[in-house]
């Protein structure tokens, strides 16, 4: 199966393996980021009271 | 009259276009297959955000009447830099802090609907001791679901190395000369301390991105096809720049205190020595007049701060890669715009690597200043390194025109401690020795000595020397 992304500046091979470990941890770690947005949200609600 | 033109050496691998000298101009052609790229870099915001933070290298667009390649889109002028260093030649704050600007100009370009299309550490240089990308061509349209491009190379130029010279030894960090494209993830994983696979950043980016390689590796070395098909979405993408960034600030490296500490008060100078040194090496550099000068052997970079504060453009270079950390981290902390912190190992300098050993020059190809400082390097060059006196001249007058450059006596405790254990075999060192063999190569304008110790600073200009 291939990727089907347009690839007529992709001179650097990205590498398959690379390709399938960012979309292993790709879910994961997006969450991640969310949650921690959120967070400094919240903590920076708390920061401005004080 | 005739057009010079020639591509530079190592600008061959990017079909987006190419750097070359025509009529002594160091240019960059932008060719009409990156046209959509170039115009939306350009016209996004993401040029003059980037250039505004000093994080992407200006330029501006000249004719391109001068240039007859009939894939040329655009010819640009870029700001010229100071010194083109490599990876390999950084302290380990130094490849920290290019890989973190990487990492920034990454998520600019997101929030400007591009992305990096590469992230090769060749392609961040130092302006000042500000990381800042050179390549204008880096830059593709973002295609929301496709992984970064550049994943592998990022994690294989910066967070590789950066790990290893943190956990293991930062001596690793000269892996790079020899891994043009960076370290390979799967001999990192296997340096690296068995602890790391419980650092989550580590443990995804390098031991399971490793085991993944691996997995998706045909027998011929070729990458196989992925089982299934699946994107990235931006969100993901994101998360993993933030990941990496987290990772790569959660490296650290300290240098070995008993390597470095109180080095220059313990350079057997009394503070009056030190003192009357320092008012030479000042007054025979406004005697120069020189734009840009390389301190050899600088240590921490007491003496090339003095260069650097005449308005000379510095290259403070040292073999310690723990005396550079500590000079560069200063550099940072004060500011400094025209000092350039370097590892080099002088009796092994940087050589010419890459395809056709002309990708990234030598240190001695890259390396032409006005005038180099040779403090307390002569000693370590003649006696811990057996290099005849008359060689190291010859080397010295292939880098500069003026030379300062101290020569210490055997009766100095300094070369008595590298004489303690070994035989002396050196006849010819001695100031009149010295002084012959260098007056080879340049002529001496003046000779001061040091005031509290038997040492000599001199004052050198290099010969023409007439060709048979």
């Amino acid at each position: 199966m291939q990727f089907h992304f347009s690839a007529v500046l992709a001179y650097l091979d990205p590498g398959s393996g690379s390709f399938i470990v960012q979309i292993l941890i790709a879910s994961l770690l997006g969450s991640a980021l969310m949650i921690k947005a959120f967070w400094r949200q919240i903590t920076s609600i708390f920061r401005r009271k004080n | 009259m005739t057009e010079t033109r020639s591509r530079v050496a190592g600008s061959f691998r990017d079909p987006s276009g190419h750097m070359m000298v025509l009529d002594d101009r160091l240019l960059r052609q932008v060719n009409l297959i990156y046209q959509s790229n170039y115009d939306q870099l350009m016209s996004s915001g993401l040029y003059k955000n980037l250039t505004e933070d000093g994080l992407l290298v200006t330029h501006q667009e000249v004719e391109i009447g001068d240039v007859t390649d009939p894939q040329a889109y655009k010819l640009l002028k870029p700001e010229l830099i100071p010194f083109i260093s490599y990876p390999y030649e950084w302290s380990f704050s130094q490849l920290k802090d290019a890989a973190l600007a990487t990492l920034d100009i990454q998520k600019r370009a997101l929030a400007c609907g591009m992305s990096l299309k590469d992230a090769s550490a060749y392609n961040i240089q130092f302006v000042g001791c500000k990381p800042i990308l050179i390549d204008t061509l880096s830059f593709e349209t973002y295609q929301e679901g496709k992984p970064w491009v550049a994943y592998r190379q990022f994690c294989q130029h910066f967070l590789a190395p950066l790990a290893l010279m943190s956990l293991k030894d930062v001596r690793l960090g000269l892996m790079l000369r020899d891994f043009i494209d960076g370290v390979p993830l799967d001999l990192t994983a296997v340096l690296l301390p068995w602890r790391t696979r419980f650092n989550p950043g580590l443990m995804m980016h390098i031991h399971l991105h490793s085991a993944t390689q691996r997995r998706y590796t045909d027998e011929n070395g070729q990458q196989g096809e992925p089982e299934r098909q699946t994107g990235v979405s931006k969100q993901g993408l994101l998360g993993i720049i933030d990941s990496l960034e987290a990772t790569v600030r959660g490296l650290h490296w300290k240098p070995d205190r008993t390597a470095w500490a109180d080095y220059y008060q313990g350079d057997s100078y009394t503070n009056t020595g030190t003192e009357h040194k320092q008012a030479l090496v000042g007054k025979f550099l406004r005697q120069t007049k020189l734009q840009k000068v390389l301190d050899l052997g600088a240590n921490t970079g007491l003496y090339s701060r003095i260069a650097a504060k005449q308005g000379c453009f510095t290259l403070s270079a040292d073999f310690d890669p723990g005396a550079v950390e500590l000079n560069y981290r200063q550099a940072v902390e004060k500011k400094e715009t025209n000092l350039l912190p370097l590892v080099l190992d002088l009796t092994n300098p940087s050589p010419s690597i890459g395809w056709n050993n002309t990708e990234r020059e030598s240190f001695t190809g890259r390396c032409h200043v006005g005038c180099v400082l040779a403090l307390a390097l002569v000693h370590h060059l003649a006696i811990a390194n057996n290099v005849p006196l008359v060689d190291i001249a010859a080397f010295l007058a292939g880098l500069t025109e003026w030379l300062i450059v101290e020569f210490i006596p055997k009766s100095d405790p300094k070369v008595q401690t590298l004489l303690s254990t070994r035989e002396d075999i050196f006849p010819t060192y001695t100031p009149e020795g010295f002084e012959a063999a260098f007056k080879e190569y340049f002529t001496i304008v003046q000779i001061e000595p040091v005031r509290d110790s038997d040492r000599r600073l001199y004052l050198m200009q290099k010969r023409e020397i007439e060709t048979p």
